[in-house]
């Protein structure tokens, strides 16, 4: 009788954790689901190609409503495309030298520095974008300062820490004989560092990449406060950009009808975005784990 | 092959010096963020443009009467304008927040009959024809302003009364220099401007950006004269200036000083935030992250377990892994999307604590997810063969052995989440609200911290309050981040 | 672990009692909470007198929600506000909808720029140019050789409508758009903020908020000469004025909450606040 009991509890404790751990794929279905179902009804009244294809968003025209949101895409492609390029080169770096180069110490410091970098929210990093980096870009270049660039920049900021962090752990994985191996042969650090260290640590670094592109493509406040979020077609890194994000909330508060279900639609097409890259990681870290 | 050695140890030089600078600029980003929203939290300089200059003068007339304010030493401003005491005087300044960064309400006691004007009707003043009485209850008010005849200085003894200065001047100039000419018009002058005109270093009106007109000094108070002369500028009463229609020009006056005080943290914010601190505003920062905690820590928690401890089938491991992954790179603004949607719309909840709180917990459950697990998995397995082998049950060995021994680092993921959660912006600004009074129940708009900055520089409140807010921030998230990199160390050498 | 918990909880729980405790006298019969919401530019009204008017009437929590003045009225046509701020006319189609519209303040539009922009007025059929694309260069309008940055409002901004009304729509008829590449901003405080520190840049917001541009360093411009300012709006020499509105749904009963609100707002002490916060008072 006693046993039945305790075994009873244990088997609830036992659906409880269950259904604790299976929450996160419970959420993640239905709110794919909400955002599809809420978002799909667009295309009954709008094509998707002229959705997709089409840069002219004009959403409250009594004659005839336009939800073309070509322009945020390519927005947000042009901001992610300058924060890698600002962003990669110096997140690699940083990581090879808190791994390779570094003394215990320093690498540390590093590390905690990254951590303190990782934890500042977005809205500060917009705030600085705003007082400081838009600035900046103002008095180099002219114009507004608020432009695809000064977005890039602010971004690249803020992705730095998941590139350095995922970067130093495979460079760290790679196996000592490797590099053994390779000073044997007569090779120096560096060129260790070059032709062995990070070839072999490649897909841990592509991976954090790829994940880093994820949070690039998905910030919204930091985007919002530095891009302009004038709705055109950027022509250039000094042009004012509107991003998918920015799209969402900029009419989050007063959309209605079509307009609101076009938000999330834009909302389908940025979980896409993010569905590609999360698939890409986790293909890139099982081959890891396989390889290993 | 030296020239090629050569390059190459040119070339390797220059790849090191790369990677150098790529740590060293990381180094230096960081500290240059924090280094200035320190800078900018603690130091600030504001300019305004004010029709009154400072004079700082004891007394002023009133008709035929020369008058003196007083107030209780719990007032911190020093002086008051003209325009103020007479906002004061009608009513339309019921509290010290309209002038100063005090929220005291404004009581008015005068002597016998001073000021005796009828126009005066919506404000509420309590007369007193006896000075001693008028004294005392002025000692005994916080935030009381009492106006008494310069002759009854000598009258104050009581320490808790201080004569508050006032200033009555201001800026008069000719009419064809703050003409409209050719599309411009001089707006105002720069204090420092202002000096160098009245000592006569500056000649001419194009220098601070009028027409080219030379600049003829008045004495004080030569008002008619000045507006005939051509260039002329004087110092004048700003009630003169008012009535005879002087052209006053706007002085520009600049003002440093601390910036978050100790007042900006255990105030109310009122006025959208333009005075007041963000004593509310913290305070339901924390009852959001307490209440995400309260959502988010048995799921989370629960679902590390179930991974450590429990689960043996890699097919469902993978699948959960995978949402627990997904979960963790969908973009904040979706979930605000959705939370404002879903959670305030169809649920009814409204725009609140509880839709925030609901919306941020489905952020950080991956969070607190992987935090735990990883302590869990850390605790050896001879703790859980042990137990076990002692005759006690799975959950009987989790809840009194493994977790215990995993408490540091599980401790720690929360405190990370938690600091994801105080972090959160884009998520929050649609479903938990703008209001920043203290929230009154599940269901009541409440602004957090990182919205009240954002609200800050998208209303352009105020830069310097925003600053202020930003460092508050960071404190925060520097102390969690502390708190987390204790614990996990502490807990390193434990485990060790 | 439990403990630090308690602690923590018991902490705030204390702290909220001590910053709660200053409201709890009650001194009429209003009770329970109000929401209302609507155009941002009635935003710092209802914001000084939401606050002056709890203090009055402790028992009752009144909120604003600034969501734009189309927003707003739809929240009141919905019963998701109880009153509406709008900061131009009702539609024909909201005044069909049952609801009524009270002014409780008067406004004008005022054109606000960069103070590096070497202009101090600007005609309405200029500004109508500049705002379509037809004037693209300061030099045009006299001012240096640099290219104007546009600054827009969001459509559902009433702040937006009434510039469509004014400026663009009888010069250029309803056809015309603004021009698409110019920054939008979301409210009049972000407006001012984006005007006055980006250079060559040119916007439009409330009288309002003028103290609050030249703080940020911009400026207001005159208008076909004109000073904004409350005496040349009330004398009507000013061409872009506009009222403020409180909108209601149906009749107002007596004793409810809105009438207690709107006799407030209009009262003389509703007024100077409405002249505090920037706006010229009806009266």
């Amino acid at each position: 009788m006693e046993k039945t009991i305790k075994n009873n509890k244990g088997k609830g404790i036992r659906i409880f954790l269950f259904l604790a751990a299976v929450m996160s794929v419970i959420i993640v279905i239905f709110i794919s689901f909400f955002i599809f179902y809420r978002g799909l009804p667009l295309f009954q009244k709008y094509s998707f190609l002229r959705f997709v294809f089409s840069s002219n968003w004009d959403p409250l025209n009594l004659v005839k409503a336009e939800f073309g949101i070509l322009a945020f895409i390519a927005g947000t492609f042009y901001v992610t495309g300058i924060t890698l390029i600002i962003a990669v080169p110096m997140g690699i770096g940083t990581a090879v030298y808190m791994a390779e180069l570094s003394g215990n110490r320093s690498a540390v410091f590093l590390r905690r520095t990254v951590e303190l970098l990782a934890g500042i929210p977005s809205v500060i990093f917009g705030f600085i974008g705003v007082t400081v980096i838009s600035r900046i870009i103002r008095s180099l270049f002219g114009g507004s300062g608020f432009t695809v660039l000064t977005a890039g920049i602010v971004l690249a900021l803020m992705i730095l820490p998941t590139i350095i962090s995922i970067s130093e752990v495979s460079i760290r994985s790679v196996q000592s004989e490797l590099k053994e191996g390779s000073l044997a042969l007569g090779a120096t650090h560096l060129q260790t560092i070059l032709r062995v260290i990070i070839p072999s640590s490649r897909k841990g670094i592509i991976a954090g990449i790829i994940l880093s592109i994820g949070r690039a493509v998905g910030e919204t406040m930091a985007v919002l406060m530095v891009a302009g979020n004038a709705p055109v077609m950027p022509d250039g890194v000094l042009s004012m950009t509107r991003t998918l994000t920015m799209n969402i909330v900029t009419d989050m508060g007063y959309a209605e009808g079509d307009h609101m279900t076009s938000l999330f639609t834009t909302a389908i097409i940025l979980f896409i975005f993010i569905m590609i890259i999360n698939i890409t990681v986790n293909l890139f870290t099982d081959r890891i784990k396989n390889g290993q | 092959m030296g020239n090629n050695s050569i390059i190459r140890k040119y070339s390797e030089k220059l790849i090191l010096f790369l990677i150098y600078l790529s740590a060293v600029s990381t180094v230096l980003v960081l500290f240059s963020i924090v280094g200035y929203i320190v800078y900018k939290g603690s130091y600030q300089k504001t300019s305004s443009l004010q029709n009154i200059i400072s004079t700082d003068r004891e007394y002023f007339n009133y008709g035929d009467d020369k008058l003196l304010i007083i107030t209780n030493s719990s007032i911190k401003k020093k002086s008051i304008s003209i325009i103020e005491l007479e906002n004061i005087l009608s009513g339309s300044i019921k509290d010290w927040s309209s002038i100063s960064e005090q929220r005291n309400k404004i009581n008015l006691f005068l002597y016998d009959n001073i000021i005796d004007r009828n126009n005066y009707v919506s404000v509420k003043i309590i007369r007193f024809h006896d000075i001693d009485s008028l004294l005392s209850k002025i000692s005994a008010v916080e935030g009381s302003v009492g106006i008494i005849p310069f002759s009854m200085k000598k009258e104050i003894r009581n320490k808790k009364i201080k004569i508050l200065k006032i200033d009555t001047d201001c800026i008069v100039a000719g009419h064809d220099v703050v003409k409209f000419e050719n599309n411009k018009k001089l707006n105002y002058i720069n204090e420092g401007d202002l000096e160098k005109i009245i000592n006569g270093e500056i000649k001419n009106w194009s220098v601070i950006g009028g027409p080219d007109i030379p600049i003829q000094v008045f004495k004080k108070d030569n008002i008619e004269k000045v507006q005939e002369s051509r260039g002329g500028i004087a110092v004048a009463d700003y009630r003169d200036a008012l009535r005879l229609n002087a052209d006053i020009i706007p002085v520009k006056t600049v003002k440093k000083g601390i910036n978050l005080s100790l007042s900006f943290l255990i105030q109310k914010p009122a006025k959208a935030g333009r005075v007041g601190g963000i004593s509310t505003i913290i305070l339901n920062t924390f009852f959001m992250i307490i209440l995400t905690l309260l959502f988010a820590v048995p799921v989370g928690l629960g679902g590390a377990i179930y991974l450590t401890e429990y689960s043996a089938d890699s097919r469902y491991m993978r699948i959960i892994r995978l949402g627990i992954e997904t979960l963790a790179g969908i973009p904040s603004i979706i979930f605000g999307l959705f939370g404002f949607i879903f959670f305030v719309d169809i649920l009814k909840m409204g725009i609140g604590l509880i839709s925030g709180s609901l919306t941020v917990t489905l952020m950080i459950i991956p969070v607190i997810i992987r935090t735990s697990e990883e302590a869990l998995r850390s605790v050896p397995d001879s703790y859980r063969e042990g137990s076990l082998a002692l005759g006690a049950g799975q959950w009987y060995t989790i809840k009194k052995v493994i977790i215990p021994a995993a408490r540091p680092g599980i401790i720690s993921g929360i405190i990370l989440s938690s600091g994801r959660a105080l972090g959160e912006t884009a998520a929050l600004v649609f479903t938990m609200g703008f209001d920043y009074r203290l929230a009154k129940g599940l269901k009541s708009s409440a602004r957090v911290l990182s919205v009240h900055l954002y609200q800050l520089v998208r209303e352009g409140i105020s830069f310097e309050r925003a600053f202020a807010t930003a460092l508050v921030l960071l404190v925060f998230i520097f102390i969690i981040n502390i708190t987390t990199v204790a614990l996990t160390s502490g807990y390193r050498k434990n485990g060790e | 672990m439990k403990k630090i918990i308690f602690l923590i909880a018991a902490l705030f729980i204390s702290a909220a009692a001590i910053f709660a405790g200053g409201s709890s006298e009650k001194e009429s019969g209003l009770t329970g909470e109000v929401n209302l919401g609507g155009s941002t530019t009635v935003a710092p009204v209802m914001t000084y007198a939401i606050e002056a008017f709890s203090e009055a009437e402790p028992g009752i929590r009144v909120s604003y929600e600034a969501v734009g003045s189309s927003t707003g009225i739809k929240g009141v046509i919905n019963d998701i506000y109880v009153l509406g701020g709008a900061s131009r006319e009702l539609k024909k189609s909201e005044i069909e909808s049952g609801v009524k519209a009270v002014p409780v303040a008067l406004d004008c539009l005022v054109m606000i720029v960069n103070s590096d922009v070497g202009i101090d007025n600007l005609t309405v059929k200029q500004l109508a140019d500049i705002f379509t694309g037809r004037i693209t260069n300061w030099k045009e309008v006299g001012g240096d050789d640099r290219d104007i940055i546009l600054v827009s409002r969001e459509e559902s901004s009433g702040t937006f409508g009434t510039f469509m009304d004014l400026v663009i729509i009888p010069e250029y008829g309803k056809g015309d758009k603004i021009k698409t590449d110019s920054i939008i901003v979301s409210s009049n405080g972000d407006m001012v903020t984006k005007v006055s520190s980006t250079p060559a840049a040119i916007g439009y917001t409330g009288l309002g908020y003028v103290p609050q541009v030249v703080n940020n360093g911009g400026k207001a411009i005159f208008l076909n000469g004109i000073e904004p300012s409350g005496t040349n709006v009330k004398n009507g020499s000013y061409d872009l004025s506009r009222n403020l509105y409180l909108v209601y749904k149906g009749e107002i009963e007596e004793g409810s909450f809105s009438r207690v609100f709107l006799d407030f707002v209009l009262s003389s002490e509703g007024q100077a606040l409405v002249k505090e916060a920037g706006f010229i008072p009806l009266k």
